[in-house]
């Protein structure tokens, strides 16, 4: 993967590309937006890590100039700030993902690949978690290899689940994702739960009381 | 409650300043007047009265040479004189106050005053003297004839008596200021209390401002006094204002600008972590990501701290649903709590609406659930409650199964810095002082107590808001 890094601070702009790099993406590092504007014409990158204080300029009109002239390109924000008027700004301006300083290396890397994929158009293709498949293509669901019958609503939930692997999907976004049509039953969403765990088996789907529900990619050390 | 009495009377109020000067200055009248009236009656002795006796005495001595062979007809005629002589000025026939006359021929005491008991057979003539018998003071006048051996001697009240007696025929002049000077009392201290009505209002204002409100006074006063005090306590209030919040900015742009290099430590640590290394290497390198988790934890701490302690006027408040809230801070902070192997749960029935600001709220939830969650045993339970209070308020109840904190340190964990002593797991000691900061910018009351499971039950009482 070909990734551009604009950034400043020479610390991590360094600690950046040395961990990239010993992840296997190629990395070009600059420091100016003049730089960066000179580097995009001349080379082809997969991705833009970009910084927004910059010495010669604010990496948003670069943003914004990139988004004029080529649509594709994923641009991922790297930024100290951190109000919420900021990050709407930075993804208003065309930004695909905002990642606040300090972050951990393990978050940049998932972003990134999660916006290469995208990118390439990897997204329809399969979702694994231990065992657990879904190809979105061709909508189906098998557990260790054996297929498994589902209604719409519940490959609804099990994919926005599957997908956010890892994060606890809150029974409001739940809801309002999947039925929008008996919004009024409260224990519509138990139902379906339920449903999609007696023929996924248990132990894949965790309820977190109150709160919503979450498929772990690491089976729990504790209760299923 | 007589201390209570008399230590208003002895501090010291403006009103009592003006009552003061002002019956000072009545008094000083009213003792002019009487020293007056009582130079007049040293006048009336010397000048003025022996003329008056005189006369007095030259009538009486007429009608007692013309009468001397008709003894009946002259004690008859001295009965009458006497008679008026006692009721002359309207005082009462009283030894002591009344005029008393004796008449004497040679030694022969021909007329007394009935019930008179003093003797005076003589003193000098034509002057009013001052004289004591039986302990009793007064002054006598005697004159003898010219034509005979008779004299009369008068005796009159004393000094002391005599100014009571002329400030009581001189009533009409001093009972105006006698009968008044209470009567004044009360609408001299209406009048002073009417006119003070402005300052105390401006008083009034100033006490009841918060620590945290450095707005300006809402009262302007038109009168010159307090307006200069007015102007003085709003251009302190201005500079209290401009301090702080300079102060405040300059530690939101100092964690802000330390955001920067921390970032760049983690970063250049996590690579060199993912390179190949001695396991001796593995634990130096944890410890270094560690401390620099501490350090970025505090700097956004500080951050938030300083956000929530920003003019709550400038912020922006709405009606926010917090069980919604709740749900959504709850679902981001499941992948500490499962990393932590701690349960999350959250009970929140019905809808809870309060007038908050977005962030300040998810920064009080945030930190109370990161809490519960660190100081939570492994498999514990963190309950977190959110419910609408009966008054039109919310609560929000965050449960751990932790260590708790021990009633005598309930008050002090929420200043900045304070960490427990024994204190097992790693903080900043802010996470408290935040939440405590944010819940005053929403007018929420923070209780802590015991949970159910005996650790630590934190209550979150937001008032209903008009």
């Amino acid at each position: 993967m070909n990734v551009l890094l604009i950034e400043d601070d020479i610390d991590i702009g360094n600690g950046v590309r040395i961990a990239l790099t010993d992840q296997g993406m190629t990395v070009i590092w600059v420091r100016r937006l003049a730089d960066a504007l000179a580097s995009l014409e001349v080379s082809a990158h997969d991705i833009v890590l970009l910084d927004l204080g910059l010495p010669d300029g604010d990496g948003i009109t670069l943003l914004q100039r990139l988004r004029r002239e080529r649509k594709t390109l994923p641009v991922l924000i790297l930024t100290a700030r951190d109000s919420l008027s900021d990050k709407l700004l930075g993804l208003d301006a065309g930004a695909d993902d905002y990642l606040v300083k300090p972050f951990a290396l393990a978050e940049l890397l998932s972003r990134l690949r999660a916006l290469a994929r995208r990118s390439y158009g990897y997204e329809g293709d399969t979702v694994e978690v231990r065992g657990l498949a879904l190809h979105e293509p061709t909508l189906r669901v098998s557990v260790t290899g054996k297929p498994i019958e589902l209604s719409r609503s519940e490959y609804l939930l099990l994919s926005t689940l599957l997908k956010r692997a890892d994060r606890v999907q809150t029974r409001r976004v739940l809801e309002e994702q999947v039925l929008t049509g008996s919004a009024g039953d409260s224990n519509a969403l138990e139902v379906h739960i339920s449903n999609i765990r007696r023929k996924i088996g248990d132990g894949y789907i965790r309820t977190v009381r109150g709160v919503g529900y979450v498929i772990d990619k690491a089976q729990s050390r504790g209760a299923p | 409650m007589w201390k209570t009495i008399w230590r208003a009377i002895v501090t010291p109020s403006l009103t009592r300043r003006l009552m003061l000067a002002q019956v000072g200055l009545l008094l000083v009248v009213w003792v002019a007047m009487v020293v007056i009236i009582i130079r007049d009656i040293a006048y009336t002795d010397q000048w003025y009265a022996p003329r008056l006796m005189n006369n007095r005495g030259t009538m009486i001595l007429a009608v007692v040479d013309g009468l001397a062979d008709r003894p009946i007809e002259l004690h008859e005629a001295l009965t009458r004189i006497d008679e008026f002589q006692r009721n002359e000025h309207r005082e009462e026939d009283t030894q002591g106050v009344r005029t008393t006359m004796m008449v004497w021929v040679g030694d022969e005491l021909v007329y007394v005053t009935p019930g008179e008991r003093r003797r005076v057979q003589a003193t000098t003539p034509f002057v009013i003297e001052h004289s004591v018998q039986d302990g009793q003071r007064f002054r006598s006048w005697m004159q003898p004839s010219t034509r005979s051996k008779a004299r009369v001697v008068l005796l009159l009240p004393s000094d002391g008596e005599q100014v009571f007696l002329a400030l009581w025929s001189r009533g009409f002049v001093l009972l105006p200021i006698v009968v008044s000077l209470p009567a004044l009392l009360l609408p001299a201290w209406l009048s002073v209390w009417l006119a003070l009505r402005p300052f105390r209002r401006l008083a009034d204002e100033v006490a009841a401002k918060g620590p945290e409100d450095l707005a300006p006074l809402a009262f302007d006063p038109k009168h010159r006094e307090l307006k200069l005090i007015g102007n003085s306590v709003n251009e302190l209030l201005e500079r209290l204002r401009s301090g702080v919040e300079r102060e405040r900015r300059f530690i939101a742009d100092a964690a802000h600008e330390l955001r920067t290099p921390l970032a760049a430590m983690r970063i250049n640590v996590e690579a060199l972590r993912e390179r190949p290394h001695s396991s001796e290497d593995a634990v130096l390198l944890d410890g270094l990501m560690h401390s620099g988790d501490r350090a970025t934890r505090l700097v956004s701490q500080l951050l938030s701290l300083m956000r929530s302690d920003a003019d709550p006027h400038t912020a922006n408040y709405q009606p926010l649903r917090l069980d919604e809230l709740a749900q959504e801070r709850l679902a981001m902070l499941g992948g500490i709590a499962r990393h932590r192997d701690v349960e999350l749960e959250l009970d929140a029935p019905d809808e809870a609406t309060v007038v908050g600001e977005r962030q300040g709220l998810i920064t009080l939830i945030d930190n109370l659930v990161e809490n519960a969650i660190k100081y939570s045993p492994a498999r514990g339970v963190v309950r977190v409650k959110v419910s609408a209070a009966s008054t039109g308020g919310a609560e929000l109840c965050v449960e751990d199964a932790g260590p708790g904190i021990p009633a005598e340190i309930r008050e002090r964990v929420f200043e900045r810095f304070f960490r427990a002593p024994d204190q097992a797991q790693s903080g900043s000691g802010l996470g408290l002082a935040i939440v405590r900061a944010v819940a005053e910018a929403h007018h929420a009351k923070v209780t802590l107590g015991v949970s159910e499971a005996g650790g630590l039950r934190v209550l979150v009482n937001f008032a209903a808001q008009a």
